[in-house]
């Protein structure tokens, strides 16, 4: 029988094209802001809101869902209010939710810490038909807030100084782009995997970077991208009988490295004679 | 041999030397081994049982995975460590547990069983290469402390827990020989036993001898009653399964005509539940009793029986 034969296979290549499609679009906000291992972070972050689920008896994907969305919250107050570099103040929350969650787990009847990981990471193998209406609700919120704010959140992440002066609230704005990165990523790593989710936001940018000069133009080749290798990922893993996360996230890898090779020689010619049309009048 | 002689000399003076450096350990004073109850440590559930049943009121049994946790994935703490090495026996099995392992090469090397050591392993199969089965049992390692070369999983035949406790009186009687352990033993081997013909019975006349598993923890027994085990992932529970071999086995169950497709209970049920929504057949929990369950009350007899009326039902056996 044929890979479209079998109903899971069905649901895994949706899921893998909701996710190929609405990760980079986050990714590539976060890419520019450099935050590029918010997913990560916020995958971990998210352990913190398990544990106190076992402890409190509450649900444990929607506290989850809550707590990494507060831990954004604390990683862009941090980084906004103490001058902390992006990455430094991502280390702290993420090594905080680390610690908090193994924490919270081992206080809470002696559970292993490890029965965290049946809460928290799915695969694109076991995609039920919830799993797909969850990735639906997380890719159009992401649709409607960027519609709503992308022209803004663009000009933040361009030059928050500048934004501004504009009259852009750089602070919340950073706030809501970021908690709407932390629930793509939660809902996106209990159904097809936190290595998946966070990786497909990252590379397929890194990979349309290298040969796309505006914001705009990189969004849309890297969702191109993020597409395409998040199909052509599973349908391999299928044909080769391996287990489709590292599959899809090897290949986006491959098509990174292609990228940065083939586009070496165009951007050396770029940077010895930047905007060359421009030069006579600003020269 | 004089060596065993020399066993409960050592493990006295590690004790003895241990509680006094330890002032704050509650029963430090006067040691295991003058108090006459000796102080076994299991790595989980099943050793723990045995050690128990053989031991009776002569041994405490501590068992190092809690109640709920999974057993591959044992974490010690700093007092659990201090447990092991204050036990006059450590039970484990090598590769099963590779933070015991660590903890026992560090703090208790000369104290420790393998428990599978007389036992015939079966071969740890790679799922891939379902069929290949045909190539007999290896003979365990000599090294003690290297990983098991074959499948872990030895508890879920009774007769292997029958010797498993016919190992531990030996070695407990070394200690101690007063304790009625070879008592013990036989009380154990001879539940084991009726446990093992109520499970042959039961499964004698079966509709389907294919056994669908989430995670391959059930070699033994189904070496032992006749099924063939086809597991969807490997010896792991936590592999992610590949999509192939999701399909593979989809096509199996519906050539065969399988009904049931087990998973466990400490094990998230993703994997047994889309098999089962891909092929319409039901699910079922078969226990693998590497731990029980927070708040149970069985053991290993009523979880085996459970597991038996489990397989009966999903099986169609009469």
């Amino acid at each position: 029988m044929g890979m479209l034969g079998y109903d899971f296979m069905q649901r895994a290549l949706i899921a893998a094209a909701l996710i190929g499609l609405i990760a980079p679009l986050i990714g590539v906000f976060l890419v520019q802001r450099r935050l590029a291992l918010l997913g990560d972070g916020m995958g971990h972050v998210a352990l913190t809101g398990v544990g106190l689920a076992f402890l409190t008896g509450l649900a444990p994907v929607p506290t989850a869902l809550v707590v990494a969305a507060l831990g954004a919250l604390v990683l862009e107050l941090v980084r906004a209010k103490s001058r902390t570099a992006g990455d430094l103040a991502l280390a702290l929350v993420f090594y905080g939710g680390i610690a908090g969650g193994v924490m919270l787990t081992s206080l809470a009847s002696g559970k292993a810490s490890t029965a965290l990981n049946q809460y928290l990471f799915g695969s694109l193998s076991t995609v039920a038909t919830e799993d797909i209406a969850w990735l639906v609700g997380a890719g159009a919120l992401v649709v409607i807030i960027l519609l709503i704010f992308g022209r803004e959140m663009f000009a933040m992440t361009l030059d928050p100084d500048v934004a501004h002066v504009q009259g852009i609230r750089t602070t919340r704005l950073g706030i809501l782009l970021t908690v709407l990165a932390a629930v793509t990523v939660v809902i996106g790593m209990r159904t097809v995997g936190l290595l998946l989710v966070s990786a497909i936001m990252i590379v397929p940018v890194a990979a349309a970077q290298q040969f796309t000069g505006s914001f705009r133009a990189t969004a849309l080749v890297a969702v191109g991208l993020g597409l395409v290798c998040s199909l052509a990922g599973l349908t391999t893993s299928f044909t080769l009988d391996v287990p489709p996360g590292p599959t899809i996230v090897l290949l986006a890898l491959a098509v990174f490295l292609v990228a940065a090779v083939t586009a070496y020689p165009v951007r050396r010619r770029r940077q010895r004679h930047p905007h060359p049309a421009e030069e006579h009048h600003h020269g | 041999m004089r060596l065993p002689l020399a066993i409960p000399v050592i493990a006295g003076s590690l004790a003895l030397i241990l509680s006094a450096c330890g002032g704050s350990t509650p029963d430090g004073e006067g040691g295991s081994a003058t108090s006459g109850t000796l102080r076994v440590v299991a790595g989980f559930y099943p050793l723990a049982y045995a050690a128990e049943q053989v031991g009776g009121d002569s041994v405490e049994v501590i068992n190092l995975t809690p109640p709920g946790g999974e057993a591959h994935d044992l974490e010690l703490s700093p007092q659990q460590v201090a447990e092991i090495g204050e036990a006059d026996l450590v039970l484990y099995i090598p590769g099963f547990q590779p933070a015991l392992d660590e903890a026992i090469a560090q703090v208790a090397p000369d104290r420790a069983l393998n428990v599978t050591e007389a036992l015939t392993l079966l071969p740890a199969e790679d799922h891939a290469h379902e069929g290949e089965t045909s190539h007999e049992g290896e003979e365990p390692h000599a090294d003690e402390h290297s990983t098991l070369d074959g499948d872990p999983h030895v508890w879920l035949n009774p007769l292997n827990m029958a010797t498993i406790g016919d190992e531990i009186a030996t070695r407990l009687t070394a200690l101690n020989s007063s304790g009625a352990f070879a008592a013990g033993a036989q009380a154990l081997t001879e539940s084991m036993n009726a446990l093992n013909e109520e499970w042959a019975q039961g499964t004698a006349e079966c509709r389907s001898r294919d056994l669908v598993v989430s995670h391959e923890a059930f070699g033994y027994l189904a070496a032992q009653y006749d099924f063939a085990q086809i597991g969807i992932a490997g010896l792991s529970p936590d592999a992610e399964p590949s999509p192939a071999r999701i399909a593979e086995v989809a096509d199996l169950v519906r050539e065969r005509g399988v009904t049931t497709i087990y998973y466990e209970t400490l094990v998230d049920p993703s994997v047994a539940e889309t098999l089962a929504a891909e092929t319409g057949a039901t699910t079922a929990i078969l226990d693998p009793l590497e731990g029980l369950l927070e708040g149970s009350t069985g053991d290993y007899v009523t979880g085996m029986q459970a597991n038996l009326a489990e397989v009966r039902a999903g099986q169609g056996c009469s």
